[in-house]
């Protein structure tokens, strides 16, 4: 059975008094290890669709499978442990938290899941939070902001904040990645660097599922799979031999 | 950042809160030690006896000393008076003094400065005092004529020791060695028949016996016996050994004495504990009023900080955070600010209580050293009461406004319940009127004003917060004055009282002649004033008030009567009573019930000028005729003549004459004053013009004014600040639209036009409703906290002060709309129209 | 003389420690009647261009429309020029939540024009009549579609009768089918208006098919400006 399955998911908002279907039967199925991207113009139902996965978001009907957890029945609080314990979430608007620095960002997300600490060893407070520390200012190096780990994220340009949220993704070290429009407040250069980056660190070897949803059809070439969304529906799912990030160009 | 300024803010309020409840709470405490500190080591008396008729000339009134001395020696050795640990025969008695040539009433007490051995004593073995300044009795004082001046006199005089009163009907003249204060007198009171006396009225002076007895001119006597029982001895066993006592000198020694006054009874003490209550009420709630509105700040500035904060948290649950968890983060917050609000309360609560207990202590002027202690009781209590208000203000709106799917949150609109339109019942109404305004003009903010319940509900209320605790403040103010102002322009008929030092029973004689004889005098009455305790025939409970018998036969009563509305209509019936509101309800009369008074009754006549006589105590019954809310709640009215008739007295008998004037200016009254003293001066004790009684009572109630001085202050700072978080806060969610409207060419003043439109009706709404509120409060406060019985507020709230409340609620309304506003009318154009909010 | 002139237009922000160019000396001249779409994906600074253009952001260099130097315009006179030229499209269609359809569009006419109470009105409906919308009238923007509160705001747009129609995205937040018609209403309704230049600003190279011109952005500079053969909105799709 594959990682991640659809089946016939829809999904339904209340804006005011009208109602908008943002998924209207959505059926698909994704690979462990694979780099998948979700295509399609704004408004077609992308991030809903995104956000079904992750467990942020539930459907109105339909099913969302997991590795074989029926997370669309779960509760809130059960998919709060899912999200906690599968998932790393990028946004496109960074979504970092003010008030927190970029390390505390990170830190954020590691205190989350916790670290293994050797109960022999000094178990302290102090102890835990320090080696806390170091794994956040290692996950921030990977990306390369290893000098810039007590800027406030208004201090930090939208490519390095966005890294910054991809190290708060990945430092949780989780099973799947989703990044939503991460290039899309990007420019040309640097978008395409935040997808080196995502590449790099997910690549094929850690066997981690990457989900990009994008409107950009440039990106498309990037993924194993390609889902192209239309108002809510699915018009294409196919895979394909990827092209590596550094050779995109739009 | 402004969350932190109004998280600041609110954890100053807590303070506040926090604070006071420690300082007043604890006032108390200390304020309670204080007073049983005092009566400790100055040895109060556990009750006193006076004789029958302490100011009489006969055997009724006066014991001989050594008598008496070895009387009680004997009751002391008897199975009743087991408990007596000491005693002291003293002299109680009213008199006439002049300080610096004014008149002054008052009282002297005189104790024996040789004790039994024969050696000099400085204090009394019981009811003894504390010096304040000067010197106290020395060996060479015993016959001299040299006293020592009570506080509250020596206060209101500015009296120094080696000074001269004159003292008695022949104004003996006498130095001043010191001045003290007595447990007796912590407050300046002498008797239940004069409740709240001015200070001119009711003044004490400390004097060795023999002087007395010299100057009074009873050679050898006393007329007050003062016992301290054993401490462990409660009130009904004290009380049974004073009725013992009574008995055993009635019965066995044939003297006459009066009824014994218990500890608590005791005058001054009893009517101290009953101000205590109701301003321990006050300390109660105004912390509570604090608290809650310390509650209400955090719960709104809480509740919208959740819902800018939406993305993050939002994201927060993205990565894996749970509910319960977020709850807890903004939780945390609200906990933190209480703790900072908590602790800044407690330290300055505790540190302000070092400075405020004394100083309450001395403003309701009581002459001892205030104890104070380190109460941790309250430190805990404190603590508990500033963190039950951040968890309350934290853990509701955050728990409301957070959603459970991450989605939802991140999905969630800011002004969610602000972006539905609809036309409103009251749009529709004008409409129905052709009334319309444009687009661009009124239309917006009427609009706005109702596009959601929520939004304008948390406004107005900020607004009927402020309004309704700044008119209540000053409604405070404005009912004591009021109070005040009634009793002395309508209720109290007159232009100046003469208060006679023994009572004359030719006083109809007196008052006509002064009517007749004094050019200016218009009209003329008199009154006899005494106590009395009446008891209802219905509920047999009984009160002991002031018993004001007014003359009515001069067609001219000297008291206006404003009566209540009761069925059967209130009416001055000189066959029946009137009384003050607080008497029928503790009483539980109406009109038209019945109530025995117990008056005494003359059995033999000693002398009538002055009056000497032998009494008897009856019970009269009465038919209540009226019910008047006065100033003075505690009082009785009757009609002279059916007074004078059941007590059997000879003559016109009164102590008080009433005189009215033609024309009372300030020249007048000085003459007829000089007149009268010129004329009748052997007898009259002292001459008071309206003017200067409610200055002397208007200054007996400063401490109070001091309080609501400072209530007042809070509220109209804590108001504006309340307001103006909410606007604040409405403008900031505004600021999307606001942006739009600017982009498409809006000029400035229209936003200002509009958004102060809308401020100015939902202020005026609001305060419509704050008056109402502010009404309820004041009544709660005044009427339900305040109630005191011996002196009643009326209930007042001027126009002024309506209109006040709301110009300066409309004053932080617009300060609080100027700073959001400059800021929206600078925001980034491109960046605010295009912020994602679905 | 041309509608709009832009010489050396340059918009530079400060972000964290970089300097970022988000217009990069852009010099530009545009008739009034046309349809120019600014293409260019995201960070390229084509919403940048537009802001300028519109007067609701600042920049270096010389903006003039309609022969009137607007870069040196202070606050007042920027938003009197606003007021009485420009009409704007949002991304997120902004019409204000307490306002019927027809009185948002009636806000704009009222605000621009002046106009008796019932001329004011009569034109408001025209408007929204040409959008298609007229029987939707008195509902709010709550009670309407995202496609039906862009076509309000198109109305309130046009009904100023601007020289400059702004649209920034118009159908970002739109579905395809919602979309098209929203571009269709915007395409058939600046046709009628041959003193309106439209500039509409997109990521989307489909779109752009619409325009009579269309301006690449990349990287805050002009790729390359290429008058066109528009196409009818609802033969697009994307």
């Amino acid at each position: 059975m594959a990682l991640i399955t659809l089946r016939d998911v829809q999904k339904e908002y209340r804006l005011g008094e009208t109602i908008t279907k943002a998924l209207n039967g959505v059926s698909l199925d994704i690979e462990k290890g694979e780099l998948v991207i979700i295509y399609g113009p704004s408004g077609a139902g992308k991030t809903t669709l995104m956000n079904m996965i992750g467990g942020l978001d539930i459907p109105t009907a339909g099913k969302v499978t997991v590795s074989e957890i029926p997370i669309s029945t779960l509760s809130a609080k059960w998919l709060t442990v899912y999200r906690r314990k599968k998932i790393g979430v990028v946004f496109q608007f960074f979504n970092l938290i003010s008030r927190l620095t970029a390390l505390e960002n990170v830190e954020y997300a590691i205190e989350l899941v916790g670290v293994r600490t050797n109960p022999r060893d000094e178990s302290s407070v102090s102890f835990r939070s320090k080696i806390i520390r170091e794994k956040a200012s290692e996950y921030l190096d990977k990306v390369g902001l290893g000098d810039r780990l007590h800027h406030f994220p208004a201090q930090l340009s939208g490519g390095e904040q966005q890294r910054v949220s991809i190290a708060r993704a990945l430092a949780k070290e989780p099973e799947i990645l989703l990044a939503d429009e991460p290039t899309g407040n990007l420019d040309f250069k640097i978008g395409r660097q935040i997808l080196e980056i995502m590449e790099a660190m997910t690549g094929k070897e850690q066997n981690r599922t990457v989900i990009i949803v994008t409107h950009n059809e440039a990106i498309c070439p990037l993924g194993d799979r390609v889902i192209r969304l239309s108002d809510g529906e699915v018009v294409e799912n196919y895979t394909q031999e990827y092209v590596s990030a550094k050779d995109l160009y739009w | 950042m402004a969350h932190k300024l109004r998280f600041l803010m609110i954890a100053l309020v807590i303070a506040t809160g926090v604070m006071a409840a420690h300082v007043m709470i604890s006032a108390f405490v200390h304020l309670d030690s204080t007073y049983t500190g005092a009566f400790k080591k100055h040895a109060m008396a556990s009750f006193t006896l006076q004789t029958a008729n302490p100011s009489g000339s006969g055997s009724d009134a006066w014991i001989d000393y050594s008598n008496l001395t070895r009387i009680m020696n004997e009751f002391s050795n008897t199975e009743a008076g087991s408990d007596v640990e000491d005693f002291e025969v003293r002299i109680v008695y009213d008199t006439a003094f002049r300080v610096r040539g004014n008149q002054q009433n008052g009282r002297i007490v005189a104790f024996n400065t040789t004790d039994k051995t024969g050696t000099f004593r400085s204090q009394p073995s019981v009811n003894g005092y504390r010096l304040l300044s000067g010197n106290g009795f020395s060996q060479t004082s015993e016959y001299r004529n040299v006293c020592m001046v009570e506080g509250h006199l020596a206060e209101y005089w500015k009296l120094e020791p080696n000074e001269f009163i004159e003292v008695g009907d022949n104004y003996i003249s006498f130095q001043i060695l010191g001045t003290i204060a007595s447990p007796e007198y912590l407050m300046n009171m002498g008797s239940y028949a004069d409740i709240l006396p001015s200070p001119r009225r009711f003044g004490v002076i400390f004097m060795p016996l023999r002087t007395a007895q010299g100057v009074l001119n009873v050679e050898g006597k006393v007329n007050e016996i003062s016992v301290k029982l054993n401490d462990i001895l409660s009130k009904s066993q004290r009380e049974q050994v004073a009725s013992d006592l009574k008995k055993f000198l009635e019965d066995e020694k044939g003297l006459k004495m009066g009824e014994p006054i218990d500890f608590d009874d005791q005058v001054s003490y009893y009517l101290l504990k009953l101000d205590i209550e109701e301003a321990r009420e006050m300390g109660i709630m105004l912390p509570i009023l604090l608290l809650g509105m310390a509650c209400g700040g955090l719960y709104i500035l809480l509740g919208r900080m959740v819902v800018a904060e939406r993305k993050d948290i939002g994201v927060s649950q993205a990565l894996g955070y749970s509910r319960n968890a977020i709850i807890k983060q903004y939780l945390g917050i609200a906990i933190v600010v209480s703790i900072v609000g908590t602790l800044i309360g407690t330290i300055f609560g505790v540190a302000l209580s070092g400075v405020f207990s004394p100083t309450y202590v001395k403003v309701i002027s009581i002459q001892f050293p205030a104890v104070v202690t380190f109460e941790w009781e309250l430190v805990i209590v404190g603590i508990f009461l500033g963190l039950i208000t951040g968890f309350i203000g934290g853990y509701f709106p955050v728990k409301s406004a957070i959603q459970a799917l991450p989605a939802e949150s991140l999905r969630f609109d800011p002004s969610r319940h602000i972006i539905a339109g609809r036309i409103s019942f009251a749009e529709k109404f004008l409409n129905k009127f052709h009334i319309r305004f444009r687009v661009t003009g009124f239309r917006l903010p009427l609009r706005n004003f109702f596009r959601s319940k929520r939004r304008t509900f948390s406004s107005v209320f900020a607004v009927i917060i402020s309004v309704s605790i700044i008119s209540m403040a000053w409604g405070m103010m404005e009912s004591m004055d009021y109070g005040l102002r009634v009793q002395y322009t309508i209720v109290e008929d007159w232009d100046l009282k003469l208060d006679f030092s023994e009572v004359p029973t030719n006083t109809s004689v007196i008052s006509q002649a002064i009517r007749n004889n004094i050019d200016g005098v218009s009209n003329s009455t008199y009154h006899l004033l005494s106590g009395a305790t009446l008891t209802s025939a219905k509920s047999s409970v009984s009160k002991t008030t002031q018993l004001i018998g007014i003359n009515e036969s001069d067609g001219y009563l000297g008291h206006t009567f404003r009566f209540i509305n009761t069925k059967p209509r209130g009416e001055f019936d000189p066959e029946g009573v009137v009384l003050t509101v607080p008497i029928a309800e503790k009483l539980r009369v109406k009109v038209g019930d019945e109530v025995q008074l117990e008056i005494p009754r003359l059995t033999s006549l000693v002398s009538t000028a002055p009056l000497r006589a032998h009494f008897e105590m009856i019970n009269v019954s009465f038919r209540v005729s009226g019910l008047v809310d006065e100033f003075n709640g505690l009082v009785t009215y009757i009609g002279l003549n059916r007074l004078v008739e059941v007590s059997n007295f000879p003559g016109s008998p009164a102590n008080t004459i009433l005189i009215q004037l033609d024309d009372p200016t300030d020249t007048n009254l000085e003459y007829v004053r000089s007149e009268i003293y010129t004329r009748y001066n052997y007898n009259i004790r002292n001459i008071y013009t309206k003017a200067e009684q409610s200055s002397d009572l208007l200054g007996l109630l400063e401490a109070l004014y001091w309080v609501m001085y400072v209530i007042a202050l809070f509220a109209v700072l804590l108001a504006v600040a309340m307001v103006y978080n909410t606007v604040y806060i409405n403008l900031q969610e505004q600021e999307r639209e606001l942006a739009t409207l600017l982009t498409i060419g809006t000029p400035n003043r229209h936003i200002i036009r509009n958004i102060t439109i809308e401020n100015t009706v939902i202020t005026i709404i609001g305060s419509f409703f704050g008056l109402i509120f502010g009404w309820f409060l004041l009544w709660f406060f005044m009427a339900v906290v305040l109630d005191m019985e011996f002196f009643r507020i009326i209930i007042f709230m001027s126009d002024n002060t309506r209109f006040f409340s709301f110009f300066l609620t409309l004053l932080g309304v617009l300060f609080a709309e100027y700073f959001p506003l400059r800021r929206a009318l600078n925001l980034n154009l491109a960046e605010a129209t295009k912020e994602r909010v679905v | 003389m041309s509608l709009v002139e832009l010489e050396n237009v340059q918009r530079v922000y400060q972000m964290g420690h970089s300097k970022i160019y988000a217009l990069k000396n852009i010099s530009l001249k545009l008739e009034s009647g046309n349809l120019v779409v600014c293409l260019g994906p995201s960070g390229s600074g084509k919403t940048t261009l537009l802001n300028v253009l519109g007067g609701i952001d600042k920049c270096e260099g010389k903006i003039c429309i309609a022969g009137k130097e607007i870069t040196r315009f202070g606050k007042r006179k920027l938003s009197r020029f606003r007021r009485k030229h420009v009409g704007f499209i949002f991304q997120f269609f902004n019409l204000l939540p307490v306002y019927s359809a027809l009185e948002n569009v009636e806000y704009a006419v009222e605000l621009s024009q002046k106009r008796s109470r019932n001329e004011t009105r009569l034109k408001a409906e025209e408007y929204l009549k040409a959008v298609g919308l007229y029987e939707k009238k008195d509902m709010f923007p709550s009670q309407l579609s995202g496609g039906e509160q862009q076509r309000v705001a198109a109305a309130r747009a046009l009904a100023k009768e601007p020289k400059l129609l702004l649209c920034d995205e118009p159908t970002g937040e739109l579905s395809v089918k919602e979309g098209r018609l929203v571009l269709a209403t915007i395409q058939k309704l600046v046709r009628t208006r041959p003193d309106t230049l439209t500039v509409l600003v997109t990521h989307n190279r489909k779109i752009s098919e619409i325009a009579d011109l269309v301006i690449s952005l990349r990287s805050g500079t002009i790729d390359s400006i290429t008058p066109q053969k528009p196409v009818d909105a609802m033969e697009i799709t994307w």
